[in-house]
């Protein structure tokens, strides 16, 4: 009796502080949200959001694309030619590219890269009273630091996911080209063939989301830090994991989204 | 002095606690525009805590506070252009070099200066807490903790603010540069008829910047007078603090 109590006492505590965490994010979200429409705007910290977390992402971005397309190349021969489709390796490397590998892969690496470093500067910024300072000196911390970030994570992660698109389709072309015998010809018509518009644009669309998650939870961990350097650690940690998680749960529900929608 | 609607800062019967422990235990005081007061008191006592409400930055568990005749309970109210503020550990920007840090405020907002103006005053105003053009370039990282606290000085009077409140000022200054830092306060409070509150250790400070004081003790003030009266009170905590003795009704565990 007095054991199951104690577990229900856990479990209402849990519940209610995963009810408070979302509570406090919504309305954080809203926050930001409302802060973009709302002078001053702070161009320079806008900019220097897109260089840290566009342009710096870039190689790592780049090269996962690229190793992950060349290894989909191979995979998917290895699967069609049971089924005598080795045909289909460029139209099938395209499409898992575009619409599924790119964009998630692009969001992890970014998550791994840019929502961590957000966290540490913001949690550091927490703990070190520079935040408190900002409002002192009349400068509201949402807008100035979360507001870019986030605007800037979400307009630049469907470009680095079209860059990630086109090297992934270069990495299947070098593997199909040169280890599976495809005409350099035959690989790039195919491709183009039976690529639709909306294949790519499904997989933007999903950039932007995942760069809004990453920003979002990097900066909603950073604040809401607490008790020091360990804290600071917490907060890295927990911009990770959580952003990752997010990012693999809203790819299943986008792609059920666009898969009802077609 | 207990005029309402004059008072340039007032607190009423402020409590504070973070979990159990309860710092803040019904303070109030008010200062009076273009007053100098002087918050005194042990390590831990809650001096800081005091100033962070006053500005917004931490809710009250009871009691009010009010800046400039408005209530500061929703910050939005909270005149912060004609606020400065020195925080205790200086809480310099780290992203940004030392004379973007002290113009920052004045790069921003409605009447905001071309960097160059910006910094040709953040300049002016490191000059007159002792530090010269090698710093101005510096990030916070390559700074001394003296210096930091001169930055985060310099950053507090860039804009000539109405009331300037100074955690530890001088802590971590050698003698002399702590000397030159309590006449500047003197100076500004003076010329600017700026209001200030300053928290410090230092009772040659709480001489030269104050016109009153205030000792706190165990989240209540047990001492509140003219700085002039600092040495000849027969106020019991006042001599025990002012004196540094161990045994007194100020018990402080160790
Ligand atoms: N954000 C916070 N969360 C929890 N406790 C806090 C917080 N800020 C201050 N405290 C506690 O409040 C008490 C007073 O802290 P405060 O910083 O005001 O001391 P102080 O009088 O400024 O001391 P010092 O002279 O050492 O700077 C301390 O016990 C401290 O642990
Ligand atoms: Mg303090």
């Amino acid at each position: 009796m007095n054991i199951a109590l104690r577990i229900l006492a856990r479990i209402g505590r849990s519940v209610l502080a995963i009810c408070g965490e979302t509570g406090r994010f919504i309305i954080f979200f809203a926050a930001t949200i409302s802060h973009l429409f709302r002078p001053p705007f702070y161009g320079r910290e806008f900019a220097m959001a897109l260089m840290s977390i566009g342009y710096m992402s870039l190689p790592v971005v780049g090269l996962t694309a690229l190793f992950a397309g060349a290894a989909l190349a191979l995979q998917i021969y290895a699967g069609g030619s049971r089924l005598s489709a080795e045909a289909t390796v460029p139209t099938v490397v395209a499409i898992g590219m575009v619409r599924e590998l790119g964009p998630v892969l692009c969001g992890l690496m970014v998550a791994g890269r840019a929502a961590s470093a957000i966290a540490a500067e913001i949690a550091t910024m927490k703990v070190t009273e520079q935040i408190d300072a900002l409002v002192t000196l009349s400068t509201h911390p949402t807008k100035f630091l979360v507001t870019p970030r986030v605007l800037a994570a979400t307009l630049v992660l469907p470009i680095l996911t079209g860059i990630g698109d086109i090297l992934g389709i270069l990495g299947g072309f070098l593997v199909g080209t040169t280890r599976l015998n495809f005409s350099p010809n035959t690989y790039v018509r195919t491709t183009m063939q039976f690529l639709e518009s909306s294949d790519v644009i499904s997989g933007l669309v999903k950039g932007a989301v995942f760069g809004a998650i990453i920003a979002l939870i990097g900066c909603y961990s950073g604040i809401r830090s607490t008790r020091g350097a360990k804290g600071v650690g917490q907060a890295t940690t927990r911009a990770v994991a959580v952003s990752s998680a997010l990012i693999i749960a809203s790819n299943y529900l986008l792609t059920e989204l666009f898969f009802s929608a077609a | 002095m207990t005029m309402l609607n004059e008072a340039a800062i007032q607190l009423e019967d402020v409590h504070k606690a973070f979990g159990d422990n309860q710092v803040l235990r019904g303070i109030s005081f008010s200062v009076q525009p273009g007053e100098s007061f002087a918050l005194i008191g042990g390590s831990g006592v809650g001096k800081s805590v005091i100033i962070k409400s006053i500005l917004g930055l931490i809710p009250l568990d009871r009691g009010r506070i009010i800046v400039n005749g408005q209530d500061n309970r929703d910050r939005k109210e909270i005149d912060y252009s004609r606020i400065g503020m020195l925080f205790q550990e200086g809480a310099l920007f780290d992203s940004m070099p030392v004379w973007q840090n002290v113009a920052f405020r004045l790069m921003r907002g409605k009447n905001r200066l071309s960097p160059d103006e910006a910094k040709t005053l953040a300049i002016t105003k490191l000059k007159r807490v002792g530090l010269g053009s090698e710093v101005t370039e510096k990030y916070p990282s390559e700074l001394s903790g003296g210096m930091k606290k001169r930055v985060g000085l310099a950053r507090a009077i860039a804009s000539d603010p109405e009331i300037i409140f100074f955690d530890e000022p001088t802590t971590g200054l050698d003698p002399i540069r702590a000397t030159i830092i309590n006449n500047l306060i003197r100076g500004i409070v003076d010329e600017s008829k700026a209001t200030a509150v300053t928290i410090t250790h230092d009772m040659e400070s709480v001489r030269v910047i104050s016109d009153r004081a205030a000792l706190l003790h165990d989240g209540k003030i047990v001492w509140l007078s003219e700085s002039k009266n600092l040495q000849d009170s027969d106020n019991p905590y006042l001599a025990q603090f002012v004196e540094g003795a161990a045994a007194g009704p100020m018990d402080i565990a160790v």
